[in-house]
């Protein structure tokens, strides 16, 4: 009984110990945390609070980061199926921040939806149905410059339909500022 | 009791009915079937419209379409649906004032922000005729014309019908019918021979299938009802009073007739879409419907 009483009390004692080590590190480490946002609040804030780094992959044919959180905003790059890009930081409301492929120490957002952890296949299919269509530099370098599918451009050659509307979609899509959407939306409220 | 929130959240509604478009060789091109090839298989049997022969092929060559991963060629469906949005525009040039062209694009984006894809690569375009056409393209490209936005009268009813077309985006509705339309045409290889003959290769045949799809037949009732719903929902949540698609669908009953009416023979009949939403929970809170914005729009 008194040797159960002995190991208590020393449990208790230890306990006790490991508490009050808990409580210096604690005070430690706030004091740490203290000082670095101090240090932080000394200078401006570059990028959103970062969690580890996590490499995602764009699953649909494109994806663009932009500059804010929003629908509307500058497009700091264009992204396609299968391209890698490295989150930074996120939060509850479902936007990444992501590194800006080729522009180092740039940030940017793009809905996580648009991403998946596992590099997507070719798939199988449609594709099928346009091989030997878009095998040409010709429409290779008209699909780059409009920002369409080397596809969507040899079927309007075929079809003399005229793929510059597309274009024009984008562009008024592209032409809207985050700015915009914000005051336009404030009165929908 | 269904929420607004529920009605979004509905699993989409595969429609077991497989219509059969008479015609010799193409009556098997035409099967444009909702539900899988050996139900097809087996309507056409018993129809007597395919031989014991036929039907098999239709049944083999579904199985083996199905087998087919379409939805994960990304690539392939923006081609597709790209095409298809050039095929619209083909039709329907677009409207030249640049400022209405925002406006609908702001719309747009404002219900885009209100789903739970805000990144989605959508495009809003509206067409310069006075027929009333709303479509959307399995890439995302929606149009809406500049005769549709005359007959509103307000910014709300604008967003129940793009919240509608994008409906059918964020439900993948435009490559359904695709898939649907591939489980037809794989097993009539003596359609494709026919086609192949005239010169088409597959991807006109598909493209000129989905145009069809989204300009002339439409998709099938549950999923037009479904986006309907969900489409009121989007408006809801973007802040919109939720039944501006509803009351534009009750203006254009008044002139049901109409030939300039797109939306007569792509969707089922409005008297029963107007019902439909008529069911939807009452909105919790009034939402905006800002006239004075549309008209101002649309006098540009």
């Amino acid at each position: 009984m008194d040797m159960e009483l002995n190991q208590a009390v020393e449990i208790n004692l230890s306990t006790r110990r490991k508490m009050f080590g808990a409580l210096v590190g604690a005070a430690i480490i706030s004091g740490a945390s203290a000082r670095r946002a101090k240090a932080q609040a000394a200078t401006p804030p570059a990028t959103p609070a970062a969690t580890a780094t996590e490499t995602r992959f764009v699953q649909r044919a494109k994806a663009d980061i932009r500059d804010g959180k929003s629908a509307a905003g500058l497009v700091l790059a264009s992204l396609k199926q299968g391209d890698a890009v490295v989150v930074v930081g996120r939060d509850e409301s479902g936007w990444l921040s992501v590194q800006v492929p080729g522009k180092p120490g740039a940030v940017g957002f793009i809905f996580e939806k648009a991403l998946v952890q596992k590099k997507p296949g070719d798939g199988t299919g449609l594709r099928e149905a346009f091989a030997g269509r878009t095998d040409t530099t010709e429409v290779t370098a008209a699909a780059a410059a409009k920002g369409l599918e080397p596809q969507t451009i040899a079927m309007a050659k075929d079809r003399d339909w005229d793929p510059e509307v597309l274009t024009k979609l984008a562009k008024t899509r592209n032409s809207v500022s985050a700015k915009d959407l914000a005051v336009f939306k404030a009165l929908i409220k | 009791m269904k929420t607004f929130e529920s009605q979004l959240a509905m699993p989409l509604s595969i429609s077991r009915r497989g219509v059969l478009l008479a015609g010799g060789a193409t009556a098997v091109t035409g099967l444009i079937a909702i539900s899988g090839c050996q139900q097809i298989a087996e309507i056409g049997s018993s129809s007597g419209m395919l031989t014991r022969e036929q039907s098999e092929m239709v049944s083999a060559g579904g199985k083996a379409v199905g087998a087919m991963n379409l939805d994960k060629d990304e690539k392939a469906k923006l081609a597709y649906g790209e095409s298809i949005a050039l095929s619209v525009a083909a039709k329907f040039p677009l409207d030249n004032s640049q400022s209405l062209q925002k406006y609908a694009t702001l719309v747009g984006l404002t219900l885009l922000e209100a789903t739970d894809d805000p990144s989605l690569p959508v495009l809003f375009g509206v067409l310069a005729t006075d027929e009333i056409v709303a479509c959307a393209s399995p890439s995302g490209h929606i149009f809406v014309s500049r005769g549709a936005i005359k007959k509103m009268k307000d910014e709300s009813e604008l967003a129940g019908v793009l919240g509608h077309e994008l409906s059918h985006v964020l439900a993948n509705d435009g490559m359904k019918a695709l898939r649907a339309y591939k489980l037809s045409e794989a097993g009539s290889q003596a359609a494709a021979a026919a086609l192949s003959e005239q010169g088409l290769g597959e991807l006109s045949q598909l493209v000129d299938a989905g145009s069809d799809t989204i300009l002339k037949s439409g998709y099938d009732r549950p999923q037009e009802f479904r986006a309907d719903a969900s489409g009121a929902t989007i408006a809801g949540r973007a802040g919109y009073d939720p039944t501006g698609l509803r009351r534009f669908l009750e203006q254009l009953s008044a002139n049901s007739k109409s030939d300039l009416d797109q939306w007569n023979s792509t969707h089922p009949p409005k008297a029963q879409r107007i019902a439909r939403l008529n069911e939807l929970p009452a909105p919790t809170r009034p939402g905006a419907t800002l006239p004075a914005r549309l008209m101002k729009a649309i006098a540009v």
